[in-house]
């Protein structure tokens, strides 16, 4: 069985996270498609053999003790006090940086050439391949709506950026997956919030190294002069721990220790990557672990 | 209208302990289960709960009400145990998938009937095993999800991710679960 269809949809059916038109289109995917049923079918046992439910009970009489434990624990500690009044408490910076956003995001929006072809119709278009050239920047993407075709442009066309989207998602293609990084990944414009998300979607649970490597390195392009996202932050310091590939390692540490957020997150994320096996990364640790040090110290001078 | 949980709010802003403590009681019972969830075992989860809530009660100013006091609780005890897991793994370097692991606690409680804790020894164990093969975050989002129903955005929310990276971590999560757990007899 070929099957070509996005497993995570059937992840999203099971967990009831589909929305109500995407479900239906799921729900008749199964009744056609044998592959699909068998993963249903697979997935279905999942919650067989792990309940759906918790996996430990407290009872009234393991929680009363734990209740009083805490009443004693929180009767020993002060509120601080209130700094500033409540009506004060604006949050200015958000604001500020929402509006910077809006201001960006129109004047992009006026700079951004209308598409000449229908987006809706790529909406639905799957990506069979593509390919980069890294001297030109021009990249080329196949992919089928109702009948083949090719599209070919530089990174900056809003589809091209929509089916390399598309090709991220793709679950039939490593190739795909990791020409379309590559090609984000040298590219010097920003594409829109859903390709950065889909890029960190690879960098979290693409099985290819290749692909998140690429993955990782368009991030790090997108964010050479604007300040790494929460989000992003959080699957660094991940990747920094737990990535398998010495390459990745090495380019989520950089990452990590040139933004400016030095967290306990970072610290322990560092401290992991002094043990590391790769000699470079356990100098390149140990150097931000010394800098972090020195710039508390410092502070705590001031 | 003020619900029963702006005002214990109000209170305990005011410094009014049993209000707070009224509070925690609405939500320790399913966040204890949640950090067990995260840490495999009742001390751990009980410390981070515990730590949890105090940084709770000296934070209730800073929380804006923009979700609901359960979520914000939630959020700060899930890092509680994040935080205490990766404490663990530094002090003790030993490899939770180890032979020298501490021996998993039963779901039932330690006074749980002998044939109770077989059963669970060899199923629950299989189960919390598998647990133990996902990261942290495979992990914790899995706990939310599969285990107490949360929605994707609500769990973004409480880890402070995109939606579109938690649906990575559970797939990824359930991938692994499932691989994990294929010889396992089932019987729909």
């Amino acid at each position: 069985m070929n099957c070509t269809h996005p497993k995570e949809d059937l992840m999203l059916l099971f967990y009831d996270e589909l929305e109500p038109a995407r479900r239906r289109e799921v729900e008749a995917r199964l009744e056609s498609c044998g592959a699909c049923r068998a993963e249903w079918a697979s997935l279905s046992t999942l919650s067989g053999r792990v309940p759906r439910q918790p996996l430990i009970d407290f009872t009234d009489a393991e929680l009363e003790p734990i209740r009083l434990a805490m009443a004693d624990r929180i009767g020993a500690t002060r509120q601080p006090a209130r700094s500033r009044p409540v009506l004060f408490r604006m949050p200015v910076r958000q604001i500020a940086v929402a509006a910077v956003i809006a201001i960006v995001a129109f004047g992009l929006g006026r700079l951004t050439r209308m598409p000449e072809r229908s987006s809706s119709a790529l909406e639905s278009a799957r990506v069979s391949d593509v390919s980069f050239d890294s001297q030109t920047g021009l990249v080329q993407v196949a992919y089928e709506t109702v009948r083949p075709a090719t599209l070919a442009g530089t990174v900056d066309d809003a589809d091209i950026q929509q089916l390399l989207g598309q090709a991220l998602h793709s679950d039939s293609s490593p190739l795909s997956r990791m020409r379309a990084a590559r090609a984000l990944a040298e590219s010097r414009i920003r594409p829109g919030a859903d390709i950065v998300s889909a890029l960190e979607g690879i960098l979290v649970s693409d099985p290819n190294a290749a692909t998140r490597l690429q993955a990782l390195k368009a991030l790090q392009q997108l964010h050479e002069h604007v300040p790494v996202s929460g989000s992003l932050r959080s699957v660094l310091l991940d990747l920094v721990v737990n990535e398998p590939n010495t390459a990745i390692r090495m380019r989520a540490l950089d990452a990590v220790t040139r933004s400016e957020l030095v967290t306990m997150d970072v610290a322990h994320a560092l401290e992991v990557a002094s043990r590391d096996q790769n000699p470079h990364i356990r100098r390149q640790a140990a150097m931000a672990l010394v800098d972090m040090e020195t710039t508390q110290a410092l502070e705590t001078l001031n | 209208m003020e619900t029963v949980e702006t005002r214990l709010i109000r209170s305990a802003r005011e410094g009014d302990t049993r209000a707070f403590g009224d509070l925690i009681r609405m939500y320790d019972k399913r966040t204890l289960q949640i950090a067990f969830g995260i840490t495999g075992n009742r001390a751990d989860a009980q410390d981070a709960f515990q730590d949890g809530v105090v940084k709770a009660w000296t934070r209730l100013h800073a929380f804006r009400q923009e979700s609901s006091f359960g979520t914000w609780l939630t959020r700060i005890v899930i890092n509680e145990a994040l935080n205490l897991r990766k404490k663990g793994s530094w002090m003790h370097q030993v490899s939770i998938d180890g032979p020298d692991r501490p021996e998993l606690e039963s779901p039932h409680g330690p006074q749980a009937a002998p044939d109770t804790v077989l059963e669970w020894t060899q199923v629950g164990d299989r189960i919390s095993g598998s647990l133990r093969h996902l990261s942290d975050r495979e992990r914790t989002v899995f706990v939310l999800k599969h285990m107490h129903g949360y929605k994707l955005r609500e769990i973004a929310s409480m880890i402070d991710c995109a939606e579109g990276t938690v649906k990575n971590y559970l797939f990824r999560a359930t991938q692994k679960m499932r691989d994990a757990l294929i010889d396992l007899d089932y019987t729909p």
